[in-house]
């Protein structure tokens, strides 16, 4: 199977302070690979270079065979990122930016889709607070369901077990395998060696 | 284990002599240039403040102007009110962390410790009343008692420090405010011919035995004064600092438009639905539609050509409409510069950058329109030209802010005078906008001549 992500020799530095000294890694459709390392390693920036976010030093990010250019709506279409930059509209409700995000991908059955990725994760009940009266776990939890509730074909998430209780971890596993098993590749990086067991193909060291 | 003694905790006093004793202290030569710089600053602003009294005081002469005493009235009450919801955001009593991590958890009396802070929110009261009456003065050309008006920014600022020491519920009282500023404004666009008696000769005696009294009463009121309480307007004052210090409003907004949905809670659901771009345009209404103060602004903008017209200014009426068009536009621009600032949001939306611009700019390019069309319709002076400039030139100048990337501080610095060494591309970037507006402006002005 060919590769949806290649990236090889990825060079990132902040001032003359090394982060990512030639990453090098494929991940084909249907696949999970784990970033790990400790803190301050280089998974987020990694990440960060990966969607787009961060130019990178040296090295190339390909999607599908090209370049991989954030701007480009085809690359949009395909990507969902769960990073450390989520934004929210202050004014819109939970259940409002989740409505917008899956008509803006043209979801199918967009209010049903909502409807069960609320209960999955939890949000039911808040489905109608705005996002600063959310509690750093909620909010978190949102910028997950946003990945969830449009098309995709490569999720990144960034620590997505953060800020959840054993019984979400279990469920967030339980979720990126069934995510593999329709097709779509993920990237992510993880502290938990439980979720990195269960739920990858291979890691990618970073070691900063 | 370590035994700690416990003796009399000191006095504010001693507690502020200790703060000052332990500052590092500056050599004679920076404390001289220091106080140099100042004192031309004060005599710079100083003077042109004389100069505007002076030439306000010289329209007195001409003999008072019957007409405009009433909307010049609820002009100035309709100040004291914003006043007062502005104390009410900011505290007005507040301390940073540290004062209230160090100072605060001590069992120094508090009371002694805020009387600071309560004497510069009753100066601000103070200051901004008697500054609404010298408008008041100047605009009606009657003798009104400037002091009467300083008396009751006073007593206003000494009630919002009860309202913050518990006495009532903020948020009821900002309600309440919210809905006499609506009043206050429907009163100055209807304009009923409303009675104004003049206060007489003591007239200002009762403002100022009330203003006394009510200081006296929030002094009382300080020592129960809680640190949650105190933390309350420090988020938005430390924004307010920030946002002045580099120049840059958005983290000002940013935390003006979290405390209203904060205060908010909850909302219906929208009824977001259709292609993206229709779903983008839905979710921008049905922001405008929740958060009414800036459709109200928008609105209210409405009648600063209708004034222009009224007072007597048909040369500056091109351009102030535009301006004012810009103003009223950019109210409905939140969503735009929400995902303009945020690439997380351009990602989860999906699209093209331009497509999502294009969506964004959809509900402030209907305001625009309207705005322009009704004031074209309502106000003699306006032609139709005017209107079409503004409407087109209002929405572009909303685009060009609202669309400015982050600030950059860095670069080659120019002397700017008042704001010292400034970096050449940061003008720039804060010219982004208002230079187009500018221009529209000179354009109108021209055209109309």
């Amino acid at each position: 199977m060919s590769a949806l992500l290649r990236v090889s020799g990825l060079r990132k530095s902040y001032s003359r302070l090394p982060v990512l000294n030639g990453v090098d890694f494929v991940l084909r459709a249907g696949e999970a690979v784990a970033v790990v390392g400790a803190n301050g390693s280089g998974k987020t920036t990694l990440l960060r270079c990966v969607a787009g976010v961060e130019d990178a030093d040296e090295g190339l990010v390909e999607f599908d065979g090209a370049p991989l250019r954030e701007s480009d709506p085809a690359v949009r279409a395909a990507m969902a990122c769960l990073l450390d930059d989520a934004d929210y509209f202050p004014d819109l409700s939970v259940v409002d930016h989740l409505a917008l995000c899956a008509w803006a991908h043209g979801s199918d059955d967009p209010g049903g889709l909502v409807a069960a990725t609320l209960r999955d994760l939890g949000l039911d009940g808040a489905a109608d607070q705005l996002p600063v009266t959310l509690s750093s776990g909620q909010r978190h939890r949102l910028g997950l369901a946003s990945c969830l509730v449009r098309p995709r074909r490569l999720l990144l998430l960034d620590e997505p077990e953060q800020r959840l209780d054993v019984t979400g971890r279990a469920w967030l596993a339980d979720r990126l395998q069934k995510e593999k098993a329709a097709g779509v590749a993920v990237l992510f990086t993880s502290h938990d060696h439980e979720l990195i067991g269960a739920v990858a193909d291979r890691t990618v060291e970073v070691a900063g | 284990m370590t035994v700690v003694g416990v003796r009399p905790p000191p006095g504010a006093a001693q507690l502020r002599h200790r703060r000052r004793a332990r500052r590092p202290r500056r050599p004679l030569g920076f404390l001289l240039s220091m106080l140099v710089e100042r004192l031309v600053y004060l005599g710079v602003f100083g003077g042109l403040v004389v100069e505007v009294a002076r030439a306000g005081l010289a329209r007195v002469d001409g003999g008072p102007d019957p007409v405009a005493q009433v909307p010049a009235a609820v002009l100035g009450v309709l100040c004291l009110v914003l006043l007062a919801k502005a104390l009410l955001g900011f505290g007005p009593l507040h301390a940073g962390s540290p004062v209230r991590t160090w100072l605060l958890s001590t069992p120094v009396d508090r009371g002694a410790l805020l009387r600071g802070h309560l004497a510069a929110a009753l100066a601000v009261g103070a200051g901004v009343g008697a500054l609404v009456g010298f408008g008041f003065l100047v605009v009606t050309r009657s003798p009104a008692p400037v002091v009467a008006w300083a008396a009751a920014g006073v007593l206003l600022a000494a009630l919002c420090v009860r309202v913050q020491a518990g006495d009532w519920p903020v948020a009821a009282v900002q309600l309440w405010l919210s809905g006499a500023a609506y009043a206050l404004v429907a009163v100055l666009v209807l304009g009923p011919d409303l009675p104004l008696t003049g206060l007489g000769a003591m007239g200002w005696v009762p403002f100022v035995v009330a203003a006394v009294a009510a200081a006296e009463w929030a002094r009382r009121g300080l020592g129960g004064m809680t640190r949650g309480r105190l933390s309350s307007g420090a988020e938005l004052a430390t924004a307010t600092h920030v946002s002045v210090l580099s120049l840059d409003v958005t983290m000002f907004w940013s935390v003006v438009l979290e405390r209203r949905a904060r205060s908010v809670g909850w909302v219906r659901p929208a009824a977001i639905r259709g292609s993206r771009f229709a779903a983008v345009v839905r979710s921008d209404l049905a922001r405008v539609r929740r958060m009414p103060t800036g459709l109200f602004i928008w609105a209210a903008l409405m009648s600063v050509p209708y004034g222009a017209q009224a007072a007597g200014l048909p040369a500056f009426l091109p351009a102030l409409h535009t301006v004012a068009a810009f103003a009223a536009v950019d109210r409905l621009a939140a969503g735009l510069r929400v995902m303009a600032r945020s690439p997380s949001i351009r990602r989860a939306l999906g699209g093209s950058d331009v497509l999502l611009t294009l969506a964004f700019l959809t509900v402030p390019a209907a305001g625009a329109v309207v705005w322009s069309a009704v004031t074209w319709a309502l106000v003699p002076g306006v032609s139709l030209l005017t209107a079409a400039v503004s409407a087109a030139g209002a929405l572009a100048v909303t685009y060009r802010v609202a669309t400015r990337p982050p600030l950059d501080h860095s670069g080659p610095l120019v002397d700017v005078g008042l704001f010292g060494p400034t970096p050449v591309g940061l003008i720039l970037q804060l010219l982004r906008g208002p230079a187009l507006l500018a221009g529209l402006a000179l354009l109108q002005t021209a055209i109309a001549g």
